[in-house]
C-alpha cells in the first residue's frame, strides 16, 4: 500500500525535491515504447542519459530526444565511456549546453575488464565541475576515503557501485556500503549500478542508502516495465523498512511467544 | 585544401572553412548536436566564429539511451 510511505518522505538532491527514490535510465531496451513503459511504470523522476557519435542520416537522436522529453521527467546526463577529468569534463560541458541542465553523472572509468572508476581522475573531474557550477552525481566505488575526498571536493551526492555495471550481482560488500553510510551520514548516497533484482534494491534502501540508480535489470527483463514497477515497489518497502527501525541481529533463538503460562511444564 | 576527422572519419575540406559551414556539410545542419574539436568543448556561441584547421579532430555527438 502506498499509504504505508509517509507522503513527506522526500528525497533531497542538491536542494532540489524529489518523491521517487528510484534513477531510471534509458539504455539497452528493446525498443524504445518498451523504454518509455518502463519509465512510466517505475514512477522514476529522474532518468539518465547520454551522448554518442551518430550517422547524421541516423536521426533516431532527434526521435530519441523527444520521446525523453514526453516522458516529462528531470536528465541526468552521463559521461559514460570518458577515461580521463579532461574528456570527462568536455563531454559534461556538451551535455550542459544539449539538455540545458547542471546535473551531470559522473562516470571516469580506470579499468575496462569491471569499468571500475579511476579514482584519481575522478576527483579531479568533479572538483572542476563543481567549480563550474555543476551539480555533480560521482559513480564511484564503495572505498570510504574515495567518498570522503569527493565529499571533500564538493559533491553534494554520492553514488557508489552495487557491483560492476550490469552484472546484475547486487551489493557485493556489504560491510563497505555499510560502512560509508554509517560514516557519511549529512548527504544522500545512491547505490548505481550491479543491481540485478528488486530485492538487492529493497536491500539498499534498508541499510540506510537514499535511492537507486539502475538501468540493465530493467531494460533487458522479459517485461521491462513489470520489472520496473517491481524495483518500485522493492524500493518503498525498503526504504519504509528503514524508516521502521530494523530489529537488532542476534546470534541465538530468541522466543516470540511467551515463555510464562507454557503448558506441560512442571518444575524438576 | 584541409585534411581532418570528423567522428573518426577522415575528410577532405577547403581551407577557410568555419564550423557551421562543416555542420552543414556533414548533415547536421538541423540536428541536436553538441562538439568538440581536438577534444575541447565548443559552444554553440562560437560555432560561427571558429575556423577549421589542418588535422583538426572534431566530435559531433547526439543524444543516445544511457545508464
Amino acid at each position: 500500500m502506498d499509504t504505508l510511505n509517509t507522503a513527506d518522505d522526500i528525497l533531497s538532491l542538491y536542494g532540489e525535491q524529489f518523491n521517487s527514490r528510484f534513477l531510471l535510465g534509458t539504455a539497452l531496451y528493446r525498443s524504445p515504447a518498451e523504454m518509455c513503459e518502463a519509465i512510466a511504470a517505475s514512477g522514476s523522476e529522474f532518468i539518465t542519459l547520454s551522448l554518442r557519435r551518430q550517422n547524421p542520416e541516423d536521426n533516431n537522436g532527434h526521435s530519441f530526444w523527444q520521446m525523453i522529453k514526453d516522458t516529462g521527467c528531470k536528465l541526468l546526463p552521463n559521461t559514460a565511456g570518458c577515461r580521463t577529468a579532461k574528456e570527462a569534463i568536455n563531454l559534461a560541458e556538451m551535455s550542459r549546453e544539449l539538455f540545458e541542465t547542471h546535473w551531470i553523472k559522473l562516470e571516469v572509468i580506470g579499468d575496462d575488464y569491471n569499468l571500475q572508476p579511476d579514482p584519481f581522475e575522478l576527483v579531479i573531474a568533479a572538483k572542476e565541475l563543481i567549480d563550474r557550477g555543476f551539480k555533480v552525481l560521482p559513480y564511484c566505488t564503495d572505498d570510504l576515503v574515495l567518498c570522503l575526498r569527493l565529499k571533500d571536493a564538493g559533491c553534494q551526492v554520492l553514488m557508489p557501485w552495487g557491483a560492476p555495471i550490469g552484472t546484475g550481482q547486487g551489493l557485493l560488500n556489504k560491510y563497505h556500503l555499510q560502512s560509508l553510510r554509517d560514516r557519511i551520514q549529512d548527504i544522500p548516497l545512491i547505490i548505481d549500478a550491479g543491481l540485478g533484482s528488486p530485492s538487492q534494491a529493497a536491500a539498499a534502501l534498508e541499510m540506510g542508502y537514499d535511492a537507486v540508480l539502475l538501468n540493465t535489470a530493467v531494460a533487458k527483463a522479459d517485461d521491462p516495465a513489470l520489472m520496473a514497477k517491481a524495483f518500485a515497489q522493492a524500493i518503498k518497502a525498503g526504504r519504509s523498512g528503514y524508516l521502521a527501525g530494523l530489529m537488532q541481529r542476534r546470534q541465538t533463538a530468541s522466543a516470540s511467544t511467551p515463555v510464562l503460562g507454557q503448558p506441560f511444564w512442571h518444575q524438576q | 585544401m584541409l585534411n581532418i576527422y570528423v567522428n573518426n572519419q577522415p575528410h577532405c575540406i577547403d581551407e577557410d572553412f568555419s564550423l557551421v559551414q562543416l555542420i552543414a556539410l556533414t548533415g547536421h545542419g538541423d540536428q541536436m548536436i553538441a562538439i568538440a574539436i581536438n577534444g575541447e568543448f565548443v559552444s554553440k556561441a562560437l560555432y560561427s566564429s571558429t575556423k577549421i584547421t589542418d588535422s583538426d579532430k572534431i566530435d559531433i555527438v547526439k543524444p543516445i539511451g544511457g545508464g
